[in-house]
């Protein structure tokens, strides 16, 4: 029984760090049908810039974490300047299935390669915002961090979905992701809610590597698996659908702790890909991934 | 490759008369679009008057959705277009909207996954957008009356919708922004006939309150039957405008 | 001047047959330059690579199938000869042969199901598969774990060490040669046009008759038999294989040659992958440094050339060519033109994109 606690509150847990990066994932999906395979770099940014921060630079914990949150926020805007408005709004380069990918793609291999030459390839983590033992309920035991990055997972989450369905501007980015001419013929600046949310996204995902990070650590090139979970999470969503991303970002963190304490410790994160594959082919439809284009 | 001269009406400015039977709502002078190399308008003049309903007729291909798409500020353009006096910047479809021309576009560009009442609450965008949902809608409400057929599917998809109901929304999402001049383009594409009876009624409804009209429509014979003034585009050049009475009577 | 009908009638088998020749020509005629040295077996992995690439130019770049499988499939390829060859001792033609063959069987069995999926779906499900491939290498004690599986054998084994080199070079060219024969056969046939419809509009192109289910199958297969072989040049020219060929890592890599080389051209996908690859084994700031350059790079080329380097190259051909052969009118022929480019999705989509609404 304590086994299967544990096992639970282990998979709530890092459900919940799916399921943040899924809902940034789908949350900019919606507004912008490109899907920011980058979200895992900017958490490592977050998560190695204020470990090095600290530990280096002996600068204070709020200043560190500060610093690469503004640095996240700031990449993002300027890619969108350089690359995202020309890009989508100028019709310049690529358009359809290749923007939903590959300009992301390539802010990924960038951010990964700077991450390199300025962090290099230790295994960092940014100090712990809770520190202590984990804290223990008769045979039950959590990470301080884990409470902290569930708490932030709910904050988010509702954040998220306030925005979307009360908010007239959240209106306005679901119809941008619906039509272009549509929203721009009443008045919907669609590149700047897109340039906002990207920044914001890109913000989050920064603070989330901050907070998350002493559960898992980063290295340069941690950000690519991280974007993988979120995109598959938020492929189950049918990936404009930020509200039902964290539920399937939740349900993988699930099965990912199950089939490791019940299954097989090695073996236990292809089986966990094997299972998301399967289950993609045999119910696209149920999972909402039918009817995204 | 259009060239829309508008003979006896190129009126220039706005008087500033308020209320006077002439005050022109829209003012275009000289209006040119291009794409790249390609010139699809090469100069229109012309203007719309408060509470007039003006057709622009003509073959598909000479121009006629870049130029209201110009007006609009959803193309780039060269030239003037004012609205109730104020210029309107190029490609700025804001501020459009705030002087009070609003464009219904060409297959109505719906948003196919939202519901209809999130449709038609975001015509209304450009003097809500700071707001929550909850305090949008009052605005709109009004709009809604107007079309009992969409008011019977507020919580439907757009997308689910027929061709007909799609264009009631849509032009309900126009109406939403309290618009003074309407621009319609090509309403009725891919409608059928009795549909396309029913937005026309809907139109001639409109056009008797205080809102001015812009239509373009490739079939002359129906827009004889609604507009007061067509202004004809034919094989690249602007043949003329007509009185539509007259059109009409001739028609006979 | 007559309209030139002998390039219509001639282009389905001898101007295929031509890019093959020409294209294991070139290669050979470098490796000859090289020598034995280690550039030399650079080069012969980078035409391994190009095998994969051209196979992802038919995929994703023609009939845009997104799929992102082939790196698993190089994995596969790698490793059914490594196994076939250190651990049973068969002759390396035969277990090239068994690869192909249980590569295209794995592939039909899986295609029958992915190929019913829609787009971004089949996306998700071919990102999986890289990392349960390598995953599963990277525990298997009988695929060797972390280390892989060393002394696969080369494809020529000469009396020194040199002469090895050189001709596992030249046979994996004439590989590669054949290769490019095969695709730019398929790409100029009926069923190239085909593919075109397919990715500019799968319902119109059902709509015209062209069996949606059945070629996508097709183009499934054939990119994974590529990419299996591939893999298998690959390992033999490296004389070992390990989990990471067959990693996401590897797959991106993958993507970074065939957009920057050119998604749309046979030229393009063999350009992409020998430049890349050369990248990657520069000594110094350049290897350091190559996520950022491939990011870069990737982007110059999305943003500025879509057609990447091969474009470029054809580009540049085409108005060599036109220059030549000028009408009297001083309008360029137009003769050479092949059809699937007016099919083109990208000329149809409008401008500025990403409209989904109706």
């Amino acid at each position: 029984m304590s086994n299967f606690g544990n096992l639970l509150l282990a998979g709530i847990t890092s459900g919940a760090i799916y399921a943040v990066f899924a809902a940034c994932l789908s949350i900019w999906f919606r507004v912008a049908n490109v899907l920011n395979l980058a979200i895992g770099d900017f958490a490592m940014i977050g998560a190695i810039g204020t470990a090095e921060l600290t530990q280096d630079a002996h600068l204070p914990l709020w200043l560190a974490i500060l610093i690469p949150l503004v640095a996240s926020g700031l990449i993002a805007w300027v890619f969108d300047w350089v690359v995202l408005h020309p890009a989508l709004d100028r019709g310049r380069g690529h358009s359809g299935i290749v923007s939903v990918f590959f300009y992301t793609f390539a802010l990924s291999f960038i951010l990964e390669g700077a991450a390199r030459i300025v962090f290099g390839t230790d295994v960092h983590a940014a100090p712990a915002l809770w520190a202590g033992n984990a804290l223990s309920f008769g045979s039950l035991h959590i990470e301080r961090a884990g409470i902290l990055v569930l708490g932030l997972a709910i904050v988010i989450g509702g954040l998220a979905a306030g925005y979307l369905y009360y908010t007239m501007s959240g209106k306005a980015a679901t119809a941008s992701g619906e039509s272009v001419i549509g929203s721009r013929v009443v008045g919907i600046n669609t590149h700047k809610l897109r340039r906002q949310i990207f920044v914001t996204t890109a913000v989050i995902a920064a603070l989330f590597g901050v907070v998350e990070s002493p559960l898992t650590g980063f290295t340069f090139s941690s950000g690519p698996t991280i974007s993988l979970i979120g995109v598959v999470a938020a492929g189950f969503a049918g990936f404009r659908r930020p509200g039902r991303a964290v539920v399937a970002g939740l349900l993988i963190g699930l099965a990912e702790s199950f089939l490791g304490g019940y299954l097989s410790t090695s073996y236990n994160e292809i089986l966990l890909y094997a299972l998301l594959a399967v289950v993609i082919m045999i119910r696209p439809g149920v999972l909402g991934i039918a009817t995204a284009h | 490759m259009a060239r829309l001269t508008v003979r006896g009406r190129t009126a220039k400015g706005n008087s500033g008369a308020d209320g006077t039977p002439d005050r022109p709502v829209l003012v275009a002078a000289d209006v040119a679009v291009s794409y790249g190399k390609h010139q699809a308008v090469e100069s229109a003049s012309f203007s719309v008057l408060a509470g007039e309903f003006v057709s622009l007729v003509g073959p598909n291909g000479h121009g006629k959705s870049s130029l209201v798409g110009a007006l609009a500020g959803v193309v780039a353009r060269k030239g003037n277009v004012h609205v109730n006096g104020s210029r309107l910047p190029s490609g700025n479809p804001i501020a459009a909207i705030r002087a009070g021309l609003v464009l219904v576009p060409e297959r109505r560009h719906l948003y196919p996954g939202m519901s209809v009442r999130d449709n038609i609450l975001l015509g209304r965008y450009s003097k809500t957008r700071k707001r929550l949902v909850r305090n949008a809608w009052d605005e709109v409400a009004e709009v809604v009356a107007l079309f009992p057929e969409v008011g019977r599917r507020l919580n439907q998809h757009a997308g689910t919708l027929s061709g007909g109901e799609q264009q009631m929304v849509a032009l309900a999402r126009g109406l939403a922004a309290d618009p003074e001049l309407l621009v319609l383009d090509e309403p009725c594409l891919g409608l059928s006939e009795s549909v396309t009876a029913r937005v026309y009624e809907a139109l001639v409804r409109l056009s008797a309150t205080n809102v001015s009209i812009l239509l373009v429509e490739e079939n002359p014979v129906r827009a004889l039957q609604v507009s007061s003034r067509i202004l004809s585009v034919h094989q690249g050049t602007i043949t003329g405008e007509d009185r539509a009475g007259s059109a009409r009577e001739a028609l006979r | 001047m007559q309209p030139r009908t002998d390039w219509l009638s001639n282009r389905s088998g001898v101007i295929p047959l031509g890019y093959g020749i020409a294209v294991a020509g070139v290669a050979i005629i470098v490796l000859l330059g090289l020598g034995g040295s280690y550039e030399a077996n650079v080069f012969t992995v980078a035409l391994g690579y190009a095998i994969v690439t051209i196979g992802m130019s038919i995929q994703l770049g023609y009939s845009h199938q997104l799929a992102f499988s082939q790196s698993a499939f190089m994995g596969f390829g790698a490793y059914a000869v490594a196994i076939l060859e250190v651990k049973y001792q068969v002759p390396t033609a035969l277990a090239f042969l068994a690869a192909i063959v249980g590569a295209a069987l794995v592939s039909l069995l899986m295609s029958s199901v992915l190929t019913r999926i829609a787009g971004l779906a089949l996306a998700l499900v071919t990102l999986l598969i890289p990392q349960i491939v390598s995953q599963l290498a990277t525990f298997s004690h009988y695929l060797g774990s972390f280390a892989g599986i060393s002394g696969v054998q080369p494809l020529y084994n000469g009396e020194t060490f040199q002469q090895s080199l050189l001709g596992t070079g030249i046979v994996a060219a004439l590989v590669l040669g054949l290769v490019t024969f095969i695709a730019v056969r398929i790409l100029r046939s009926g069923v190239g046009l085909q593919l075109s419809a397919v990715a500019a509009n799968e319902g119109m192109a059902e709509g015209m008759g062209v069996s949606l289910g059945q070629r996508k199958i097709e183009v499934f297969v054939l990119g994974s038999v590529l990419a299996a072989l591939g893999g298998a040049v690959v390992a033999s020219a490296q004389n070992i294989v390990t989990p990471d060929l067959a990693a996401e890592s590897s797959q991106l890599t993958l993507l970074v040659m065939l957009f920057v080389g050119g998604r749309r051209s046979v030229w393009g996908a063999i350009v992409g992958a020998v430049a890349i690859e050369y990248l990657s084994n520069l000594s110094g700031t350049i290897t350091t440094n190559l996520s950022i350059i491939e990011g870069v790079l990737l982007l110059l080329v999305l943003l500025f050339e879509p057609d990447g380097l091969g474009g470029i190259v054809q580009r540049g051909w085409r108005a060599l060519r036109n220059a030549r052969h000028r009408t009297p009118s001083g309008e360029p022929e137009r003769t050479q033109k092949i059809a699937p480019v007016a099919l083109r999705p990208d000329a149809v989509a409008p401008v500025g994109g990403g409209d989904t609404g109706e």
